[in-house]
Formats: C-alpha cells, structure tokens, sequence
C-alpha cells in the first residue's frame, strides 16, 4: 500500500494502519492471514480516497479515512449479506441501525470462533452463516405483562402513631425541644438518683 | 393450580404452647434467683433496673436456649419437619417460575459465576425450561454497568441461555431491593406463579429448586417457603468462624424454631420462593411514618412481607432441612459490622410495626426478635455498667454486706458467693448448653461427623470458635449499641453493596481507627475495675479482653492466611469444604477461568466506547429500554448540547475527568453511545486522549471475548 509515499505520509499511513488493524483486533479476528487480507483492502481503499482528494492537501487524514473505510466496508459487508428484507425485518429502521445491529449478529454467531474466515468476504457464503446471522437477535428481557401492586390498607398501631405525632410535631419545633430536654431531664435525675 | 394433596402437617396448637412455656419457666428460674440475691443483700434503685435488665436479657437467652433443646430432642428423635418433600411426580407443567437476583454494584463475575452454576445444575435436572432468570441490576457504578451487560451476554452465550436469561437495569432504584423485586413484579410478575429470590451471593442447586417449587405446588395454602443457605466460600479466619458456627449450629437451632414457628414461618430476604399473585396482591410494602431512618421506607422488607403474607392467611414455612442452598458471609469483622449496621437500621423499623392490626401473634415475635436482636446488645452495655455502678458504691459505702436467708426453696444455706456463682452459672449454661447440644449431635450422627472433619477436629474446632465468639461478644456489643443509639438519633444509613471477597484483609491502621474507642473504653473500664475491687475485675476480665483485643482480632481474623491453616489443620471444617457440591465446585471454576481469562480490552465505560461488541450490546440494550432511559435522562436534566459537550471531553480528555454523573449520562443515550464509537476510531491520534491510543493498541491479535 502507499507506495511512492514521502516520509511525513509513511508516518500518517503507519498510524492509518494500525488504527485498522487495531480495530479488527477489537473484532476479534486472530487469524493473521485474514487480518493482513482485511487491513490491506481498507488502505488500499482508503489510499484512493486519499489521492482523490488531493492527497496531504487534504481535508482527512490517512487514519480518518482508513477508519471510515472500515466502516464502510462492514455496512456493505452486513448490507449484502443480510438484504433488504433483513433490514426491513428484525433489524431495526433500516440502514441507519445497521452497524450496531451487524456487530451484535457477529458477536450472537461467535463469528472470531466460528466464521473468521469468511468475515467482510464475498458471496458466495455458506448458507448457514447467512441464516444464523439472519436469525441472531437479543433478548434482554420477555414482553412486559404490566400489573399493578398496591398497597393495602393497614393500621400501624399506637407506636407508628407516636411516631407520627412526633413528626408532625416538626411544625412546633419549641414545643418539641422542651419534650426532647424534658426526657433528658429525666434520664439524668433517674441517672443520678441510681447511682447516689 | 395442583390439585394433589396437602403434605405439610399444620403443627399443633400445643407445639408453641409447649415451648414458650418452657421458656418462661427457665426464665423464671434465672430471674427469679436475681431477685433472690438482691432479697437477701437489700434492693436500691439500681438494683431495680438491674434486675429488669437482667429478666429481658436472660428471658431472651431462654428464648435462644430452647430452640436448641427442642430442635435436639426433635433431630434425635428423627422427627421431620412440618412440610415434607413433594411426591416426585408432581408435574410442572403449565407455570413457570422465574429466578429473581437482585445486584446493585456487585461483582459481575461472581454474580454471574453463580448464576451459570445454578443455570448448569438446573438443566441437569431436565426440568429447566421451566424456569427462566431475571438479573434485576439496581446497579449506579457506570463501569459495573457495563461490565454486568458484558458479562451477562457473555454467560448467555457460553450457556446458549439467551432467552433463557435475562437482564434488566432499573433507572431508578426507588425500594432498594423490595422496590426492585416489586418493579419485576409489576413488569412481568403475571407471567409466572412462583418467584424464587436469590441474594447477590447465592447459590441453589437444580434439584433443590425442583423440589422448592413442588413443594409449592402441593401445598397450595403455601405461599412463602424459606430454606436455609448454608454459607459456603469462606477463606479468612474470621469468615471461616462465621460459617462453622452456622454450619453446625444452625439445624438444630432451626429445627427448634420450626417446631414452634409452623406455618407461621419468617423470609429471610433470599434463597426462598413465593407464590408471586398472593405476594403481589399483599405485599406492597407500608411507608412508615416519620422521617429515616426509623420512618419512611422498610429497609429490612422480608419480615414484613412475611408478615403481610401471614396477615392474608397465606402460609409461611421453613424447609430446614432442604439443603442445596448456600450463601456467602462477611469476610471480616468490619464488613460484618456494616452489614449489622444496615440490619440494626432495618429491624429497629420493625418496633413501629409490632402492634399493627391484622400480623398474627407469631409474626410480632418474629419482629420482636429482630428488634430485640440488636437492643439486647445495648441492654448488656447497660447491665455491665449498671453492675460495676453496683459494685462501686457497695466498695465505697465500706459497709459489709449482711446477707439475709434465702426466700427461694432450695437455696436454704447457701452462701452469697455461692449464690452469685449458682446465677453466673445458670446464665452460662444456657449460653452454652445450645453448643454443646449442637456438638453431641453431629458426633452422634456418623454422616455428619465426618464431614466436619471428626469427633476429635469438630470438638476442639467447637472450643475454638467458643473462645472466638467470646472475644467477639463484646466487641459486638459496643458496636450493636452504637448502631441502635444512633439509629435512634436519627442517623441513617446508605445503601452500599456488600463486599464478599477476603481481599487483602483489614490493615493494623484500619483497626485502630475503627475500633480504638472500644479498645480504649476496655483500658479505661479495666483499670477502673481493678482499682475499685480486683475480684470484680476478674470476673469481667473476659469482656474487658474483648474490647482492648477488638483491633488485634479483627486484623488476624481478615486473613485469608490464618483461615487456610486452619483449614489445612482439618479445623472448622464444614460439610461444604469436606464435600463441596458441585455448585459450588462449579462457581469456584468458573470464576478462577474467568478471572485468570485475558483481558481483550480496558472495561466499563471504555470498553463500551470502543469495544466493537460491547458497543453494539450496550446500544441494543439501550434501544429495548428505551423509555426507561429517556426518563433517566429526563432525571439528570440533560442535553443534546450537553452530551456533545461531554462526549468531547470524554474523546480528548479521557474517561478520567468526567464525573460518575457524566459518565452515566453519556452511558443512557443510545445515539450518543452508538456515534462515539465511530467517532473514537475516526479520529486521528492528536486529537485523542493518550488512554484511548494505548487501549486500541491494547488489543491484541489474540484477544478473547
């Protein structure tokens, strides 16, 4: 990739590469054959995209389109294997869902284990991938069957009526101060009378 | 619902006639004597109060006595208890039953470690499709968030229990627990008829909760059946301690509450199943009056809800010999003190509810003895003080005592010395005849000896957690009696998770600080005692130990080190170490796996930022409850302008200058989640966080998920 490229750009595509390869570690994909195959097609890619658009003079830099590259590649990659009905069915509003939904299919189908090779290849694709990818979906948690828990009637009894007398009695905070000094009062006589 | 026949055996009437008579009658005795040593030396004041303190402590140890005495002679006489196993055909068809384990900011690995142990062992049985999971995570911690979806996707993968298992995260945790399970109630409660409650830390067999939920479908009066989870895993001395003394003490103390509680059993919060319809139609919990930490919500909501169960006629057992259930304790005395803080909190509410209308008679004793649970540590405080008092002016009036004759038939003759001796004794005995009837029983029974390592280690293995708990007794006085006179005053407590794993232990500074005003009070009190009378300073010598040792005996119990050559020396074994289930075995496994796995990326927030699958999961997630985070973010008053603020200090910063709050915010917001991840892998280098550089390059060609 990048041949021809001065040193400042062998730096940035450096960057650019790692970035890729990075990102397809985080996918999980081990298998350095399908790895170097991967990341060589996003830069190959993204190298055009980077000369078209007047190389360093350019708005994005080499990691900035690597990146979207990669992006791009998995979209198409989940467009065409899943189709239209796919993305009209189960999946969720259509393209705009596609990427978190994909990745969350190549994680319910444990595609690093199981289908590493055929990951962003083209058609044809085994047939199982494809249904299994179809049928992946996640469920957190059954249908709602919504129904109310109220609280029955109970009376407390005369300590929970104390204790509610005493609260409200909030709104006479000097009239609960002298109750409060009143006890302590008590306690300490009763103390002293104990103990003399 | 079945219509096969009852097969628990209603207890009769006369069962706790019997054994609250008993009770009284050693009560009696013990008091009784108190008074006749104050008849004979004279009554003042203090002597009064020191007699009512004594009559509720000593009436209390009866209470504890007893449950002991009958559950023995019950045990010996190979009587079962009141609700038998089902029959085994009992279909379960037609329900199901959903597993409820509540989490707030626990350990995701151990939680889910033990939910895939029970899930393994349940389809063993082959009737797990009757059952499904609920994880009701009340979790706040952004990252444990995270990790918890992550790992939870993860167990449902390897278990191939997607649909099977399920998580829901709760915006708001309003209830705590009760709230949480309520919430599930709510949302899903109609679909099934029995609800089986786990803790964080539990742990049930498959054929236990078979027979759990069979045993509901025969007694259909049953609406609340309670085991008891043995606790397992411990590794610190301390933790060790703990599990050995409810190990071997607890069936025969069990048996003794069974037999006079009935049908008129308690919940324990966990490890229990409940008939869902009855539980929702009447086990909304009351608000109680007043403001916290007495008022307002029911912190320790179990009892009550037993309570309420038992209030609509529903009935309540206890399987004690159900075994299949386990649970894990503290790991050491300062996590076993903020445990009993919030349980103090919670069972000090129950004294509003001992006198509501409609709770059965057995119902306020269990309240009662909840209340009384933590109150009697204060009431000890008192009478100890109140005694030295005693003591005090006796020395300082230099009057010799003139004792009179005794008043109680038997007694005639007998000196005051030997009087006060007889007292100490009969107190004594009753403390420890439950121990000792607990110790014949395991080495009558060949089976169960063996399991605690024989009659040689479990003897000695019993003295030796006597001496522990005698060093702990005081210690745990102290510290009871603070929670219950700052409860009182109006201090309350948070919500924090517990830990369960020994760690590195509780270092020598920790100890000091947390126990140096009980350590300092034995100083003071012992040589207050040794100055007003050397004899009684040795007779309160065990209890002053206690207190001045607190800080030493906390650090050397939190080692794991002590625990394990303890355990290696064949000492406070229990059947679960001699013979580990294999669901325990399991969960052991499964956590060192997934512990010792390596780690593919940086976790919680950052992983659910770049992590390409965790990204995906989390969004999911997040999409399925969406109006529940809406209103979270509705909550935190956020945003479009704020979460791009916040998403780009989090992308050039990184994750360590944005608060909890930030985090969580951008954590709720699916499109923002979903987007930040392109973003972060978008954008060059220089404008990144140096975190985010080296957890790209963190992942390795090899990493797992």
């Amino acid at each position: 990739m990048a041949s021809g490229t001065t040193t400042d750009e062998s730096d940035v595509w450096a960057e650019a590469y790692e970035r890729v390869e990075s990102y397809f570690g985080a996918m999980r994909v081990g298998n350095p054959l399908v790895l170097s195959r991967m990341v060589s097609r996003v830069l190959e890619e993204a190298e055009k995209r980077y000369r078209a658009a007047g190389g360093a003079a350019g708005e994005k830099t080499p990691t900035e389109l690597a990146a979207e590259e990669v992006d791009r590649t998995l979209e198409a990659w989940f467009y065409e294997l899943l189709g239209d009905d796919k993305i009209a069915g189960n999946f969720e509003e259509g393209r705009s869902q596609l990427p978190v939904e994909g990745r969350l299919a190549l994680s319910l189908i444990a595609m690093p284990q199981r289908w590493q090779a055929q990951f962003l290849d083209g058609p044809p694709w085994p047939e199982e991938l494809v249904q299994e990818m179809r049928d992946a979906y996640l469920i957190a948690g059954p249908e709602f069957q919504i129904a109310k828990m109220e609280r029955r009637p109970i009376e407390l009894g005369p300590v929970a009526a104390a204790a509610r007398t005493w609260s409200e009695l909030d709104k006479y905070r000097r009239v609960k101060q002298f109750i409060l000094l009143l006890l302590i009062g008590l306690f300490t006589w009763g103390s002293y009378l104990l103990l003399t | 619902m079945a219509t096969t026949n009852n097969v628990a055996r209603m207890a009769p009437p006369w069962t706790k006639q019997l054994f609250f008579s008993c009770v009284v009658v050693l009560a009696i005795v013990g008091v009784v004597l108190f008074a006749d040593f104050f008849w004979r030396t004279g009554w003042s004041p203090l002597h009064r109060v020191l007699w009512c303190l004594y009559a509720v402590l000593f009436g209390y140890i009866a209470f504890g006595c007893m449950h002991a005495v009958f559950g023995f002679f019950r045990l010996r006489a190979g009587r079962r208890a009141w609700i038998s196993p089902a029959p085994p055909e009992t279909p379960l068809d037609g329900f199901s039953t959903a597993v409820l384990v509540p989490v707030y900011n626990e350990d995701p690995e151990r939680v889910f470690s033990g939910v895939a142990a029970v899930y393994e062992s349940l389809e063993k049985t082959g009737k797990g499709q009757h059952f499904d999971f609920f994880i009701l995570s009340d979790t706040t911690d952004p990252d444990k968030w995270v990790e918890e979806e992550r790992t939870w996707f993860r167990a449902c993968r390897n278990l191939g229990a997607l649909g099977r298992i399920f998580y829901r995260r709760r915006e708001r945790n309003e209830g705590k627990k009760a709230g949480n399970v309520a919430s599930f109630c709510r949302a899903w409660g109609k679909r099934y008829r029995y609800m089986i409650v786990f803790d964080a830390d539990s742990v049930m067999s498959g054929e236990t909760l078979v027979e759990m939920v069979k045993r509901m479908e025969v007694n259909p009066r049953c609406g609340l059946l309670q085991t008891v989870p043995a606790l397992a895993l411990a590794e610190t001395l301390f933790g060790r301690m703990f599990q050995f003394a409810a190990r071997l003490y607890g069936p025969v103390f069990l048996a003794g509450l069974d037999y006079w509680q009935g049908a008129n059993g308690n919940y324990w919060g966990h490890n229990a199943i409940i008939r869902v319809a009855p539980f929702m139609e009447h086990c909304e919990l009351p608000v109680l009056p007043g403001k916290p930490p007495l008022g307002g919500q029911v912190l320790s909501h179990d009892f009550v809800e037993a309570a309420l169960l038992r209030r609509a006629g529903w009935d309540v057992w206890l399987a004690p010999e159900l075994g299949g259930s386990y649970e894990e304790g503290p790991p050491d005395l300062i996590e076993a003190a903020k445990r009993d803080r919030r349980w103090c909190q919670g069972n000090l509410q129950h004294a509003m509810l001992l006198l509501a209308q409609g709770f059965r008679g057995l119902s306020r004793i269990h309240l009662a003895n909840g209340v009384l649970g933590y109150v009697a540590s204060l009431l000890w405080l008192l009478f100890m003080l109140g005694g030295f008092s005693a003591v005090w002016q006796r020395v300082s009036s230099e009057l010799s005592i003139i004792a009179l004759p005794s008043r109680v038939p038997g007694m005639d003759g007998v000196s005051l010395q030997h009087h006060g001796i007889a007292i100490f004794s009969l107190t004594m005995g009753a403390l420890f005849l439950p121990k000792i009837l607990c110790l014949v029983d395991v080495i009558l029974d060949r089976d169960r000896r063996r399991t605690y390592g024989g009659a040689v280690k479990v003897a000695l293995s019993v003295i030796l957690e006597t001496l522990f708990s005698a060093l702990l007794a005081p210690v745990l006085m102290w510290l009871h009696s603070c929670f219950v006179v700052s409860t009182l005053f109006g201090k309350g407590v948070g919500w924090a998770p517990q830990k369960r794993d020994a760690g590195q232990g509780v270092s020598w500074g920790v100890a000091f600080l947390s126990f140096m005003v009980p350590m300092l009070l034995g100083l003071v009190w012992s040589v207050l005692a040794y100055r007003v009378e050397p004899l009684y300073f040795y007779w309160v010598l065990p209890v002053l130990i206690g207190l001045i040792l607190a800080p030493a005996v906390c650090v050397i119990t939190s080692r794991t080190s002590w625990g394990q050559r303890f355990r290696r020396a064949g000492f406070l074994l229990t059947p679960e170490e001699t013979e580990p289930p294999v669901e325990l075995l399991a969960l052991d496994n499964r956590e060192v796996v997934e512990r010792t796995a390596p780690l593919a990326a940086p976790g919680g927030l950052a992983s659910a930022v770049l992590d390409p699958y965790v990204n995906a999961l989390h969004v999911t997630l997040l999409r399925s409850h969406k109006m529940a985070f809406d209103t979270e973010k509705e909550l935190h008053g956020c945003t479009a302008s704020h979460l791009k603020t916040i998403t780009e200090k989090l992308l050039s910063e990184g994750s360590g200058v944005l608060t909890p709050h930030e985090r969580m915010l951008l954590l709720c917001d699916a499109d923002t989640m979903a987007s930040i991840h392109r973003d972060v892998w978008v954008r060059p280098a220089a404008k990144l966080a140096p975190e985010w550089i080296k957890a790209m390059r963190g992942y390795s060609r090899h990493a797992q998920y």
